[in-house]
């Protein structure tokens, strides 16, 4: 932003906002419904907590795609740009029931607690100062979600996935190059054909054409899953009879999706790197050979394999969201499973003992999902791999390879004098 | 559930608030933010320095919105470059071929509006820096704002000249007048020439300005600005006064008169070697007045009434205040001693066509400072010269007023690419001139019109020495002479498209126009008068902005 007004070849120094400033921005206002009711039966032993809870998030601030008249344009590259203003974008609202039960026994010697608790979530946008919200990157992949009025927050957008093109496929000489004409086309306006994907080879993906016009462009990507639960729960037991205690906690989500990021270093961008196991089996076109040092000859090193569904290694297949990526991210989880034993204290009272337990327990004992990443919890977390920080509210359901969760064994002993 | 945090926090936020406003209001402080940063007369400065800067954008004003906007989009210029459609995305602007989705054309709507936004911002806060800075001169402070005002009438003029009707922004938009319609003509006039009305009293002469703000605007600028917003206003009422856009619009012919006769009295310009002076330059010690004007020796001389500063800084190929129009524009090719076609490492775009060619008379001086034609030679890195080859040229000709030595361009070869610091001009006297000579002539003052046509020509014709005879002066005046003059005086500078349309006569002028290559332009009135507003800008509108028929 400087400028010489000396025509010598020293600028003075200009200075004007980076961000457009926006003087009427206000607050963000949030309106909440609750009801619900707490009763207990059967002297107590049955408790049940329900509620249904509405929120709407109204006049939410957020950074906003302004016409250029504005001042928002900037040169891709030009000196420091100018980056869009903070609006109070729109409107949304989170609406579900909250169901809690309990139950409580007491026989004899067994005491028992059973506590069960479920929550519905339903997020609906209910209004956005601009057409679609676009958000979401891992590595080259953006952008991965969108968010539109009269949708949920986020959800995926990409490109939906019809099967691999093989060797089968017919082949014309098209240009002097082999064109796969088993797919989508149009005719110009010259007569000539022009194929939805021209560049594809057998091993290369079916990108299915939604709108029909021929062409795989942003008009085929559809809306493939919310990264939002349509429920979550959690259950506990808690046992104890004579010297002996049990408890056991399992929680889990249904119905989310999960964008799995961590496939695409897996399956194509790190060459050198580690694959998942279902690379071996990818698409290859020919036997390949490497030269081996120690034999002094080409040896086979991965052979031509064409009887797959697994895409051959190639940027087209893997650079854009689709939903190769979209998983689901149901799962259920042995979150806590703790076994004890208490010695009598007529027995340990006389070694001036008040409490001696000996127990033995797991964390993270096991795991019920489809999905493929290391952890469908991991994907709950704003993805760490955002490069537009102003964006990360958007970012939901991206699994970018957190850490995994360990599996913990416990042995213990509890010990009070 | 993350969401459920998040709303928690902001829920907790209301609570604070409600127990004093004030506890919400800090500064950042890691960032200014334009409550704390217009404070000083300094930061008012640097306000209005980055107002100016959108002049020296890369690219921006003197190659998308002079050559591809208005040269290559009229008969002047062929895009070129090393054949025909080489470079498409200015080829369109030659044939009319162009979309909405055309870069070039978000970049100029972008890169002009971005200025407006930055004269709005610096309008409406360095007047308080009077109230907080003791020591702010309330002299230079006024004159910012003049400067201002003189700035955003020059960025709307330019975005009528390529879109027509845009949306006007006075101010700084808030977050509901993002969607604006496009403003009448009537009102983006009248901004302009209140901008400029108010800037006139406060700005001053070019005589009076130090060195230091050589490239400051001044009264003179504004005085001339003026006539030529008051020159498109008049043209478009008077021309092509059955076309509904341009209803309420009148002729104000009278006002451009004076305005460009207040320039030409002011005894502050003169038109360079119109009594045979001769300069010396890279050219060589006895360089003909109309060429000194296009060297960067005469930068800011006395024909300059507003001109781009552009610099050679050293700074990288996306920071740089550098010009890009060298690059672009100057001869490609030349043959080496051997008589081998050789790269000169410019990219020779805009090739002046046979009809521009056809425009100058036998002998007039301007031809060879416009266009470089067969036996003509450009000096090459480490200056030496050779002939300039043409074989890749389909009209036989480069162009000649935006070149440079090789020791200011080629031979910095940190400097190369878009980093020229030659200047670009913007408002040159001789076009003060003609303005005026246009004013008279639509006056019915045929004798004063044919006086200043024939300083024009007298100038042309000095610059060839004592002995040159040619471009005579008329003896009578008709309106072909002033639309001819205008065409061979100013060619190549960005001027002749936009002309055109004001004279309502692009249809005549391009409607048959067919490229070297054979290709048949595409050129309709009235759709083709004005570019595409951007797609991207019309998808935002959320319907509010509306393209012209035909698109």
């Amino acid at each position: 932003m400087d400028y010489s007004f000396d025509n010598s070849d020293v600028s003075s120094i200009g200075a004007a906002p980076g961000q457009i400033e926006n003087p009427g921005l206000g607050w963000e206002t949030v309106h909440m419904t609750n009801i619900g009711i707490d009763l207990t039966f059967l002297q107590n032993r049955l408790s049940v907590s329900a509620e249904y809870f509405k929120k709407v998030n109204k006049d939410m601030i957020m950074e906003r795609n302004v016409p250029y008249i504005t001042g928002s344009w900037s040169l891709s590259d030009f000196d420091e740009g100018n980056s869009n203003p903070l609006v109070n974008l729109g409107s949304i609202q989170n609406s579900g029931f909250e169901l809690t039960l309990g139950y409580k026994i007491t026989k004899g010697d067994l005491k028992a607690s059973f506590d069960l608790n479920v929550s519905t979530l339903k997020n609906e946008v209910l209004d956005l100062a601009t057409d679609s919200l676009k958000s979401g990157k891992v590595h080259t992949i953006t952008p991965i979600s969108m968010t539109v009025i009269g949708g949920s927050i986020a959800e995926f957008w990409g490109y939906e996935i019809e099967g691999i093109f093989t060797t089968d496929d017919p082949i014309r000489n098209i240009n002097g190059k082999p064109v796969i004409i088993d797919q989508p086309y149009f005719i110009e306006e010259n007569g000539d054909t022009a194929f939805a994907q021209p560049w594809v080879r057998p091993g290369d993906a079916r990108f299915k054409d939604v709108s029909g016009d021929g062409l795989i462009n942003d008009d085929d990507k559809v809306f493939l899953g919310s990264p939002l639960p349509k429920f979550v729960f959690g259950f506990a037991i808690n046992l104890e009879y004579k010297g002996f205690d049990f408890s056991a906690f399992i929680n889990g989500t249904f119905g989310n999706k999960i964008f799995n990021g961590t496939k695409q270093y897996l399956y194509y961008y790190q060459e050198t790197d580690n694959h998942a196991a279902e690379y071996a089996n990818r698409y290859v076109e020919n036997d390949i050979y490497k030269y081996d040092p120690v034999l002094g000859q080409e040896v086979l090193v991965v052979p031509a394999n064409h009887n797959t569904d697994i895409f051959r290694d190639d940027p087209a297949n893997y650079a854009q969201c689709s939903d190769f990526y979209i998983e689901d991210g149901s799962y259920l989880r042995l979150r806590n499973l703790v076994l004890g034993y208490t010695l009598p204290s007529s027995l340990t009272e006389k070694i001036h003992i008040q409490k001696l337990r000996f127990y033995v327990g797991a964390r993270n004992v096991f795991t019920i999902t489809k999905y493929k990443g290391l952890n469908p919890e991991a994907a709950y977390s704003t993805s760490s791999a955002q490069d537009d920080d102003n964006r990360q509210n958007l970012d939901m359901g991206i699994d970018v390879g957190a850490y995994p969760l360990t599996r913990m064994y416990l042995v213990g002993v509890n010990l009070q004098f | 559930m993350k969401l459920y945090k998040f709303f928690s926090f902001v829920l907790l936020g209301l609570v604070i608030g409600s127990c004093s406003d004030d506890y919400l209001d800090f500064q950042p402080i890691a960032s200014q933010n334009s409550s704390s940063f217009y404070l000083t007369q300094a930061q008012a400065e640097q306000a209005v320095t980055a107002a100016y800067a959108i002049l020296a954008s890369r690219t921006g004003f003197d190659r998308d919105i002079s050559l591809y906007m208005s040269d290559v989009a009229s008969d002047d210029c062929e895009a070129g470059g090393d054949f025909e459609n080489e470079v498409q995305d200015a080829e369109v602007f030659n044939r009319f071929t162009m979309l909405p989705s055309n870069v070039h054309l978000d970049d100029s709507y972008g890169l002009l509006f971005r200025g407006v936004y930055y004269c709005n911002v610096a309008l409406e806060k360095i007047p308080y820096v009077l109230e907080v800075d003791d020591e702010a001169s309330p002299a230079i402070i006024n004159r910012r704002v003049a400067e201002l005002k003189f700035l955003r009438a020059l960025y709307y003029l330019y975005l009528t000249h390529i879109f027509g009707e845009v949306p006007l922004v006075d101010h700084v938009l808030t977050g509901d007048e993002y969607e604006q319609p496009r403003a009448s003509f009537r009102e983006l006039f009248d901004l302009m020439e209140n901008d400029l009305l108010e800037a006139i009293p406060v700005l001053p002469e070019k005589g009076a300005l130090s060195a230091a703000d050589a490239g400051r605007a001044t009264k003179g600028a504004a005085k001339a600005l003026l006539a030529r917003v008051y020159l498109f206003e008049s043209s478009y009422a008077h021309y092509s006064n059955n076309d509904s856009r341009f209803a309420n619009l009148t002729e104000k012919w009278a006002d451009v008169l004076d305005y460009s006769k207040q320039v030409i009295e002011s005894d502050q310009y003169d038109l360079l070697g119109i009594k045979g002076e001769t300069y010396s330059t890279w050219h060589g010690p006895n360089t003909d007045g109309f060429r000194y004007i296009f060297t960067t020796e005469g930068e800011n001389a006395g024909e300059s009434v507003f001109e781009i500063q552009f610099i050679r800084d050293n700074l990288a190929y996306t920071y740089t205040r550098g010009g890009s129009l060298i690059q672009w524009v100057s001869p490609r090719y030349y043959d080496d001693n051997s008589g081998t076609q050789q790269e000169t490492n410019y990219w020779g775009l805009g090739w002046p066509t046979e009809s521009l060619a056809d425009a100058y008379d036998e002998g007039d001086p301007r031809f060879k400072t416009t266009m470089s034609s067969q036996g003509d030679s450009i000096e090459v890195t480490g200056g030496d010269r050779y002939l300039i080859n043409f074989d890749n040229t389909a009209t036989g000709y480069y162009q000649n007023k935006y070149v440079l030595a090789a020791s200011e361009f080629l031979d910095n070869s940190t400097h190369r690419w878009h980093k020229s610091p030659y200047n670009f001009k913007l408002i040159r006297y001789a076009d003060v001139v003609l303005m005026a000579a246009e004013a008279e002539f639509m006056l019915n003052h045929n004798a004063e019109a044919m006086d200043y046509v024939n300083m024009i020509r007298t100038r042309a014709r000095m610059c060839g020495g004592a002995a040159n005879t040619v471009p005579a002066n008329l003896d009578a005046i008709t309106f072909q002479n002033i639309v001819d003059e205008r065409r061979r005086e100013l060619a190549c500078e960005g001027r002749r498209f936009y002309d055109l349309v004001r004279w309502n006569l692009a249809t005549e002028y391009l409607g048959g126009y067919v490229t070297p290559g054979g290709f048949a332009t595409q050129f309709q009135s009235p759709k083709n008068d004005f570019m595409p507003l951007p797609a991207l800008e019309v998808a935002v509108s959320q319907g509010a902005l509306v393209q012209y028929p035909g698109w």
